[in-house]
This record gives structure tokens, sequence and C-alpha cells, in this order.
């Protein structure tokens, strides 16, 4: 497989398990006559967002010691924002440009910078899967009766532990390797299965948690659930703001970071953004409140069992189903992560097999879920994964709305004939360097570094353009 | 035929629902919630998949 055709793929993966069409308009923008209606969008994102890490962040926002109106009203306003920014930022150059995250790239960077940014996807795709591979690798643990990690544990408690996730995860690795057309059927076909049963894990949470009549929610999610008080050891306090800030960069990687433009590249009207509305307020609303009962539910049981393992939560609550929907909440969501990643890597050098390039970016993951103290610090994690992606959605959009403003040419790349254009790759690197400077002198935390790190990208894209940027004699054509 | 798996499929959340709304109002037992899912569940993975993306596999390339 050519170097450029494992681009184009790797760019229209999210396409492909998504159905929208499949490896089409990777170097060209979609036509008028394929774009999609809005309820594409709704049914996209509706089950995007419902994924294995909901198990988690519910739990770990109680276990930050968070307050009840913080979780309920912080969510409500951060999913807004999040909404907010794929409708106003993301999808309008979508729509305009109707071309992929990585096509964009390639016009103002040149092709060179693809294969950094595909680097820097691969190694934080390993990550995530780790995580859903760890998901999915619980299921088992009650059944098996393999002790749960604490809160506060980094390394494995068990060699049961390690052999379990290991072997899940080399069934995960070795579908990925294979091809996982068949995971990403049945997915597609449990898919409104697991919206219901997140719903349902919230239902079934509330009698065991004392609420017997609707009036008694507000006491029982202040008294019960979302206590407030000290976070547990070695975690962030979490505030209102925390809350705002999560959900609204929780997927900064797609809004800010313009990973989305590859979906929405096929939407008629750029307030088809709004569609998102359905994943964030699903997803990351309901699913992380009711992952926050199955919590809450475990601590009322044994106040002592702080661990955040999702498959005996689960199963306290909802039984077999519940063990089943950890399962492959975590699977369906692995396999296609571990998919891209080797697809990922192996752009980077194109001889090298896909299979055995997946399998190596599985052991990688399987070696990373053995560690519970990347899903225990998932918050901060996922905090990160947008952290080290967006400055490239900051110089897209720099690129497309400003640039021009201040007498400069967009996509220089491509324009000057450049393999590589240095101004959006030094701002990658400067704009991920003040953000570390600001946590490490200032004390800001992740939550907080995405927003200023976004800005200070366009910016420093903008300053070096102007600097490094000459005139171009003979102008192209392109699309408009 | 389609059309009777359809109804099943969707009769089978709707019961899983169903049934969580009676635990939470209290006229289900936990451990009879918990059953009736596993059985809405299974029923959901039989039927769906004879009518929902039915011309899915193999779609996606690999």
């Amino acid at each position: 497989m050519s170097k450029k055709k494992i681009l184009e793929k790797d760019s229209n993966l999210a396409n492909e398990d998504s159905g929208f069409a499949a490896n089409e308009y990777e170097r060209e923008p979609v036509p008028e006559h394929k774009a999609k209606g809005l309820k594409s969008f709704l049914g996209l994102f509706a089950s995007e967002h419902v994924a294995a890490t909901e198990l988690l962040i519910g739990p770990l926002f109680v276990a930050a010691g968070v307050s009840a109106f913080s979780v309920l009203v912080g969510l409500l306003v951060g999913n807004l924002l999040a909404v907010l920014t794929w409708t106003f930022i993301t999808a309008p150059i979508a729509v305009k440009k109707r071309l992929t995250l990585y096509y964009q790239l390639e016009k103002i960077g040149g092709p060179a910078i693809v294969k950094v940014y595909n680097t820097a996807n691969g190694v934080l795709w390993c990550c995530l899967g780790g995580a859903f591979i760890y998901v999915s690798a619980t299921a088992l643990f009650g059944p098996l009766n393999i002790p749960t990690p604490a809160i506060t544990d980094w390394l494995p408690q068990s060699v049961g532990m390690i052999v379990v996730i290991m072997a899940v995860g080399a069934v995960i690795a070795y579908v990925a390797a294979k091809g996982y057309d068949s995971v990403a059927y049945f997915a597609n076909i449990a898919a409104p299965w697991m919206v219901i049963m997140f719903i349902i894990f919230g239902l079934s949470a509330l009698p065991e948690l004392g609420v017997k009549s609707v009036g008694d929610f507000w006491h029982v999610a202040n008294e019960v659930v979302w206590k407030g008080g000290e976070p547990a050891e070695g975690m962030a306090k979490f505030t209102f703001w925390h809350v705002v800030c999560f959900a609204w960069f929780g997927n900064m990687a797609w809004h800010f970071g313009m990973g989305d433009l590859s979906i929405f590249r096929y939407a008629r009207k750029a307030r088809y953004g709004l569609a998102s509305a359905a994943g964030m307020y699903l997803g990351h609303y309901i699913a992380w409140i009711t992952a926050a009962f199955l919590y809450a539910v475990q601590l009322q049981n044994n106040p002592a069992n702080t661990s955040v393992v999702p498959g005996p939560m689960a199963s306290r609550v909802a039984g077999h189903a519940g063990i089943l929907l950890v399962l492959l909440a975590g699977w369906t969501t692995a396999n296609p992560v571990i998919y891209r990643a080797g697809l990922a890597f192996q752009a980077i050098r194109p001889k090298w097999s896909r299979v055995r390039v997946t399998l190596v970016a599985g052991a990688v993951a399987c070696v990373i879920a053995v560690f519970p103290g990347l899903c225990n610090k998932f918050l901060s994690v996922a905090m990160l994964y947008g952290l080290a992606l967006m400055p490239m959605g900051a110089v897209i959009f720099a690129d497309f709305y400003l640039i021009k403003k201040i007498g400069l040419e967009e996509f220089y790349a491509e324009r000057a004939g450049n393999q590589i254009h240095w101004p959006p790759i030094l701002a990658w690197i400067s704009s991920l360097l003040i953000c570390f400077a600001l946590w490490y002198f200032a004390g800001v935390q992740e939550f907080f570094l995405c927003l200023p790190g976004w800005l200070a990208s366009g910016i420093i894209y903008l300053i070096l353009s102007k600097i490094i940027q000459k005139p171009i004699e003979t102008e192209e054509v392109i699309y408009e | 035929m389609s059309k009777t798996l359809m109804f099943v499929s969707l009769f089978a959340l709707a019961f899983i629902l169903m049934s969580a709304v009676l635990c939470a109002a209290g006229k289900v037992s936990p451990d009879t919630n918990r059953l009736f899912i596993f059985v809405g569940t299974i029923a959901w993975f039989v039927a769906a998949p004879m009518w929902l993306h039915k011309d899915s596999p193999g779609k996606s390339s690999n």
C-alpha cells in the first residue's frame, strides 16, 4: 500500500466506522449532492459519545469531591459550550472547505506535518486503547474473583489481573489486526441498547440510593452521591469550573482541534453542529450521572471500597446485562482505536506490515492497560489527549478566518510547493511549551490549559507566518 | 417478517426500560429487575441483527 494511500485511509477511518461514505473524497471536497441530513449526525453523535470511558468519568467526578450542583449544572453549561464550539468553530470550516483535517493540514504545513500528527495520534490512541481494554477486562473481574485495584493504585495488584487484561487485550488486538468489520457491525447493533442501558443503570440504582420519590432526589444527590468534601488521595478537588471545563474540553481534539472536520464535511449546513448535543447530553450528561450512581451504590455498600472498576459496579446494579455492557462498551471502542493506531504508525514507514504494526500497537495498549493508574487518572489523561492535538485546530482556524485579513496566503505549503512549512509546527511546539510552563511554574491545572494553549497556537502561527511567508508569484485556483 | 423483528427488538428495549422504571418506583424488586434486563438484552441481540444494519457487514474495508 502506498504511503499516500495509507494517509488517506487513516484520515477517513472515522467515516468508515460511522457509515459516512468510506474511502471517498480524501483529497477533494465532498460534493454537495453527497451531503447528509441532520438525522445522520444525530445518530452518529449519540452512538459515538456513549462509550466505555463514561463508566470511568462519572465515578471519578465523585472521587474528586465534587458537589451535586457543580455536576448537574456544570455539565449542562460545559456541554452547551462544547456544542456551540462544534456549531460555530468546527462545522462552518468543514462545510465551507469540505476537506478532512489531514488534507487541510497538508495544504497548510506540507506532507511532513501530517506524519508528525499521525505519530502523536498513534501514541495517544494506544493510551486510549489501553483505557478501553482495562474497562472491558473489568467485566471479568467479578466472575473470576479478581481483587479490584484501589483508586490510589498505579501498579497491577495480582497476577490474575494481569492475565485477564492481557487475554482480553490480545483478543482485541488480534481482531483489530485481522479486520474488525464484524465488530464494527456488532457495535452498530449494540449502540441503541447501550444508550438504554446507561439510563437503566440510573433508574435501577435510585432505590438502592434511597430515592423513593422525585422529591428525594436532590437530598440524595447532595448527601449520598456527590457529597463534596475532600477528594480521594492524589486527585484534584473538582469545583463547578473544573466540571464546566472538563465537559467543554473533554472532546477538544474533535471540536477546537478540528478532528470532526472529517465528519462535518458531509453536513448540508453548518448548524448541523448542533447535532453534537445528542452525544453530549446522552453520553456526557446522562451517562456520566448514571455511572456516578453506580459508584455511589458501591460506596454505600462498602465505604472503604473506593476503587473505580466498572465491571463489578455495573454487575451490582444490572446483573449479567451490566457485565455484558462493560465488556462490549470497552471492546467495541478499543478495536477501532487500536486499528487506527496501527494505521497511524504505519504511515510513518509504509513498508511495515499493517497487521504487525497493529499487533504491536495492541501490545503497547495491553501493557498500558495493566496499570490501573492510567484509568484512575483518566480525567487528566482525557485532558492531555485534547491538549496535545488542539494546536493544529487553532492553526486551521487561523488559516481559515484570519490569515487573509493580515495580507497572507492560506494553504501556504501547497501554494508554495513546500514539503514542510514551519509556522504550524513551531506553533504546535511552542503552544505546548507555554501550556507546560503554565502548569509547571504557575500551577495552572491541566483542566484550564486548553483554551490558553489554543489561542497561543493560533496567534503564534499568524506571527510566524507574517515573518516566514514570502509572496507567491503564480497562484493556483483552489477549492472555494 | 422484518417489521415483526423490529417490533420484537424495540419491545425488548421498552421492556427493560419499563422494568427499570418500575424498579425505581419500588414496584419490582432489584433481583427481578436484573432478570428482566437480562431477558430483554438477549431478546434485543437475537432480533436486532436480523433487521438493523442488515447490509452493513463488509461495507467497511480493512
